[in-house]
């Protein structure tokens, strides 16, 4: 051996990154096999099935022959599932490789191999940042790219797939850049693998929380809260939700590539688009300035991740809590969160309540916090000075909204500069189908209640016309004046108003209580031309675009499949027969209905003077078995239909027409064609006993859905039987109020109704009959005889329903006065 | 060669090492002796570029070691906690170090692997803890650094290995003119294999000699008394490490043996005798302060 004093310099980066590649093996091979099922192989099976489909109809054998000229591409199968699940995968594979990568700094005994060896700081940690990017870029592009040569076998080649393609990969391959570059970053400043994992997940979600935070504020302290999650519209057949985390989702690490996926590159390919799109190419929409400007982000951050490599101590490794900045960001997005909940959930109870408590969790989640990461009462008393940056962010925060946003909430626009305005229907169901909702989604409306009887499709819309928008402004103005006025007699609600402006500006307004006056100039929205058009639009007209009928309403479609239209006559509720009715008379029923429909107005549809001597059902019979697609009948399963004609989710409102008086047309239509024998009108002799009870509604059952017997807009139906133990004992109670005297109940007879919008008054009476039926209908307050109106109903407030629903005040009484108990 | 250049070391508000200088010249192994804690490790560890001194710089042949890659390539550091690569072999690790190292010769590490009987395929972390830290002296004496620093690399060895080790390190630097610093806190081992002695104690380098110029000016006294004085006899000479045994005295002191022979001359000494220090001796001179009084640990 010899003296090796001029040793050369050897480069050993390459080496390094080689090196660094064994680590990231297994969040790649996971990655990997998570995206080749998500996109090559649910892709395969689904071309595979596409095209099997259409290779059974020779109707498209001639289309599918040029597909490709009009480059329908599938890089997945499902764009929006797939969406979540990629960028679920990519977030967490990314975080995976950054921690398996860089946790060598966590350790002290890595860290003595890796920091004393021959390679500068910086080349080392780019050489490992570099190899985990090549590992993500690698199971992100080689699926997709497998993708793609499906589509070449299936589809054939075009460019724009390719571009798609590119654009994709692009897209994904920035999240994980985005991810990654933020592990990398995190892992550099702390001590341990937890923290690295941890304050990675804070740093991600921070604007997700950020957007979620302000709108549970907006929707907490401000009357009309221009933020609702999960409310979309759609003019355009792209949604358009108006969640600050979904609105804003291009700014959101969380949500970027969702939106990227869902709104710009998928040529989702279904039999039935196939014709559409044969016969205009799609047009590609590519915008990549969001990938490219996450990605510039994912650069800054790699730059900062750089320095704060270079000037770690070596010594943090394996110490927890050993990064104050972000120690404190944890601080602080704790007690923010912290305020905001407890703000969200007790303020509309107990204001004052609310707020102290709020200011105390942020104070407590700081301590907390805190002893977790320093383990030292001494030291985290000593930096009790920093909680005061929380309590000045909540401070503003609070008195931003608390301010009605410094009066941002009351604006109301004037008609002129309204395009368009949609609402939501509270306290009453509409008679509209799904193609007259904009909305398909709405927040929090699942819920079947007497205040929001909304359904998830019932935001209504577009009112266009200049009296329409009038209306609807009439409505607005008046929610924003209940604020002021401060009424007592207000409900739980869920009220959506949105604008379309004329500037193509949407507005967007939440209200989460009303009156019932309010709730009155809601029905009032029945007199519009928006109505009276989509009532014609749901019997007469089926709606065609580009000269393809886009969709069959349920009307038709029922009657060519059954040949019948359902009756119900008002002696039973729940009992139908069918009328036989030839095409012509059915044409003539469809007219008569409308014309009546779109003749009455708003108080004569929802608190007609006199009762309906019946319905109208369109409903589906057995024999239903096949159902129309395009030229196609396709076999499905009547449960199926079903479904899908009277569920709210897709037929959006009722079919039932009710017989009132008013419904001129439609009474000498079955009159003119002796259909009249259908309704036959209740004897008293075939009434046992018919007992009340009133028809008021505590204002807190808005959250007591499915618990009560009856909402605001009432309809008729049989005694029931699978309500909630304690309202059937409630019902029971309740109905002491009996009468038997036949002219008595003759009277009553003809008084009740099957529908009536109760505006929160009148009497509920349960007509029970000699068979041993019971059903329910109503008698208008004004109707009312004297031996219901002057009978003491007693409303027992201190009882309370057992289960999970809330305080809703026991009715019942006697003529005694007493007091009824209920268990 | 390695200059150690003011260096000071803080560990939050803990001082590990404080000012601490001294050097290291080619082909020379310095021993580097101290208690637990006395900061051996964080001064090699400093050495190697992990730990970041906050004053004073380290130089390997004239250049910062800091973030210095092309110094760093001549630097082998051997921690007293080994790493190896997740279910790596020895042959891997040379693989590994191969590619950091430019002079790393397979050729040695088969030679050396060989003459330790070590098996290079088979799995480090089946390797008792003594083989595991001859296959990490086997990798670091194949890289062929200039500048070894070895923290505790004796530790685990049997009494066997241990010489075959110091026999080949010696030889390495007698060949090779590398510099070595090793530490232990067995004086004993450093004593002989090492050119010169650094004791760390108190945060900062208490003694740094050769190991024949441990005595320095400190000497070991031996008086015998005519009569069976008390320790009082001493109180105007600087002294440590007294033991007394009936008329016979013995201590240690810096003052010159004509001086402390005048001092003592009212007592009239039958005999006053002065020898060197050993290493060791000095060593216990210096660590004086640690000495705990047992007897007042457990008193009621």
């Amino acid at each position: 051996m010899t003296l090796q004093k001029s040793l050369k310099y050897k480069n050993v980066s390459p080496f390094a990154f080689r090196n660094a590649l064994r680590p990231g093996i297994l969040p790649f091979l996971a990655y990997l096999a998570f995206m080749s099922f998500v996109c090559p192989f649910l892709n395969f099976i689904n071309l595979q099935d596409q095209f099997f489909s259409i290779k059974l109809n020779n109707f498209y054998i001639d289309k599918v022959s040029h597909l490709n000229q009009v480059y329908i591409y599938s890089i997945f199968n499902d764009a929006d599932d797939s969406a979540i699940f990629v960028t679920a995968a990519t977030l967490i594979a990314s975080l995976l490789m950054g921690i398996c990568l860089f946790r060598f700094i966590t350790s002290k005994k890595t860290v003595n191999v890796y920091y004393s060896l021959g390679i500068k700081r910086t080349n080392l940690f780019l050489s490992r940042y570099c190899a985990g990017l090549v590992l993500l870029f690698a199971a992100i592009a080689i699926p997709v790219a497998v993708s793609c040569i499906i589509n070449v076998f299936f589809i054939g080649y075009t460019a724009q797939m390719l571009t798609s393609a590119l654009y994709i990969i692009f897209s994904i391959f920035s999240l994980a850049t985005l991810t990654y570059s933020v592990t990398a970053a995190v892992m550099a400043a702390v001590g341990t693998v937890i923290e690295g994992i941890g304050f990675t997940a804070m740093i991600m979600l921070i604007p997700t929380g950020f957007f979620y935070m302000i709108e549970l504020m907006a929707q907490t302290l401000l009357y009309g809260s221009p933020f609702l999650s999960g409310y979309y519209y759609d003019y355009t057949r792209n949604s358009v939700d108006v969640g600050l985390v979904m609105r804003y989702g291009k700014f959101n690490p969380i949500t970027y590539l969702c939106k990227i996926i869902d709104d710009d590159c998928i040529g989702q390919l279904r039999v039935s688009d196939i014709e559409i799109y044969s016969e205009s190419p799609l047009t590609q929409h590519l915008h990549p300035e969001t990938a490219v400007i996450w990605l510039i982000i994912a650069v800054v951050i790699t730059i900062l991740a750089i320095a704060l490599y270079n000037r770690r101590k070596a010594e943090i490794c394996g110490f927890f809590g050993t990064c104050k900045a972000l120690n404190f960001a944890a601080s602080f997005v704790t007690g923010i969160a912290a305020f905001t909940i407890c703000i969200a959930w007790i303020y509309d109870r107990a204001k004052a309540a609310s707020i102290i408590s709020a200011a105390v969790l942020i104070i407590l989640s700081y301590i907390i916090v805190n002893l977790i990461f320093t383990r030292s009462f001494k030291k985290t008393f000593r930096s009790i000075y920093l909680v005061g940056a929380e309590y000045i962010a909540a401070i503003i925060v609070f008195t931003i909204f608390a301010t009605g946003g410094f009066g941002y909430s009351s604006r109301l626009p004037k008609a002129t500069e309204i395009r368009s305005a949609s609402v939501s229907t509270v306290a009453f169901e509409t008679a509209l189908t799904q193609d007259e909702c904009d909305a398909w989604s709405y927040y929090g409306s699942e819920e079947y209640s007497a205040f929001n009887h909304t359904t998830d499709e019932a935001v209504l819309g577009p009112y266009t016309s200049f009296d329409d928008i009038q209306k609807v402004l009439n409505l607005h103005s008046k929610l924003i004046r209940l604020k002021s006025e401060n009424k007592e007699n207000l409900y739980n609600s869920e009220i959506v108003i949105h604008y379309v402006l004329n500037d193509g500006s949407s507005m967007f307004r939440y209200y989460n209580y009303a009156d019932l006056e309010a709730f009155k100039l809601n029905l009032e929205l029945y007199e519009t031309d928006f109505f009276k058009k989509a009532l014609y639009n749901n019997y007469i007209l089926n709606e065609v675009e580009d000269g393809v009928i886009i969709d069959i309403y349920f009307v038709d479609m029922l009657y060519e499949n059954t040949k019948t239209v359902a009756v119900n006559s008002a002696v039973k509720t729940d009992s139908f027969s069918y009328m036989d009715l030839t095409e012509e008379q059915f044409t003539q029923l469809k007219k008569a209905v409308v014309n009546d429909l779109t003749a009455l107005s708003s108080e004569q549809y929802y608190t007609p003077e006199k009762p309906a001597t019946g319905a109208i059902v369109f409903k589906s019979s057995e024999s239903l078995k096949k159902y129309i697609d395009g030229e196609n009948q396709v076999e499905i399963k009547e449960e199926e239909l079903v479904e899908y004609v009277f569920n709210p989710n897709t037929a959006c409102g009722e079919s039932t027409v009710f017989l009132t008086p008013d419904m001129v047309e439609t009474l000498a239509f079955l009159e003119q064609n002796g259909l009249m024998g259908y309704f036959t009108a209740t004897s008293a002799d075939e009434v046992e006993s018919i007992s009340f009870l009133p028809a008021v509604l505590d204002k807190s059952s808005a959250n007591y859905s499915r618990g009560v017997a009856f909402s605001l807009d009432f309809y008729a139906e049989n005694e029931i039987t699978w309500y909630h133990d304690k309202d059937v004992l409630y019902y029971q109670k309740a109905h002491q109020n009996t009468i038997t005297d036949k002219d008595k109940i003759n009277e009553i007879l003809q008084k009740a109704h099957l529908r009536y919008y109760t505006g929160n008054e009148g009497y509920i009476c349960r007509i029970k009959y000699t068979n041993g039926e019971s059903v329910r209908k109503y008698i208008a307050q004004e109707d009312a005889p004297d031996f219901v109106r002057n009978y003491k109903y007693l409303i027992a407030e201190d009882e309370v329903h057992s289960g999970i629903y809330i305080d809703t005040p026991i009715i019942g009484g006697s003529e005694t006065a007493e007091v009824i108990a209920v268990d | 060669m390695i200059d150690i250049k003011n260096v000071t070391k803080n560990f939050g508000s803990f001082t590990a090492i404080q000012d601490l200088s001294f050097h290291v010249d080619d082909g020379m192994i310095y021993g580097l002796v101290g208690y637990n804690g006395a900061g051996k490790t964080t001064l090699l560890k400093s050495a190697a570029d992990v730990y970041r001194p906050e004053e004073g710089e380290i130089l390997i042949d004239g250049e910062n070691v800091k973030d210095n890659a092309k110094a760093k390539q001549k630097i082998f550091y051997v921690p007293d906690d080994l790493y190896f690569l997740p279910y790596s072999n020895m042959e891997k690790m040379a693989k590994f170090y191969s590619g950091y190292y430019p002079h790393f010769s397979f050729d040695t590490f088969r030679k050396l692997s060989k003459l330790f009987g070590l098996d290079i395929k088979k799995r480090l972390n089946g390797f008792s803890k003594g083989m595991q830290r001859q296959a990490e002296l086997i990798l670091a004496l194949s890289a062929h650094p200039t500048i070894l620093l070895l923290d505790e690399s004796f530790d685990g060895l049997d009494p066997q290995k241990r010489n075959v080790v110091k026999d080949l390190v010696g030889e390495y630097v007698k060949e090779t003119g590398t510099s070595v610093i090793i530490s232990s806190h067995n004086l004993h081992e450093l004593s002989g294999i090492s050119d010169r002695i650094g004791l760390i104690n108190g945060k900062r380098l208490a003694l740094d000699c050769g190991p024949g110029e441990a005595s320095g000016s400190h000497s070991k006294i031996r008086v015998v008394f005519p009569l069976d004085f008390s320790e009082d006899v001493l109180l105007n000479i600087e002294h440590k490490k007294l033991v007394k045994d009936g008329k016979i005295m013995t201590f240690c002191s810096n003052e010159p043996l004509e001086r402390i022979r005048q001092k003592l001359e009212d007592f009239k000494p039958l005999l006053l005798e002065e020898f060197p220090l050993t290493l060791e001796e000095r060593f216990m001179e210096e660590m004086e302060g640690a000495e705990y009084d047992f007897a007042e640990i457990f008193k009621v």
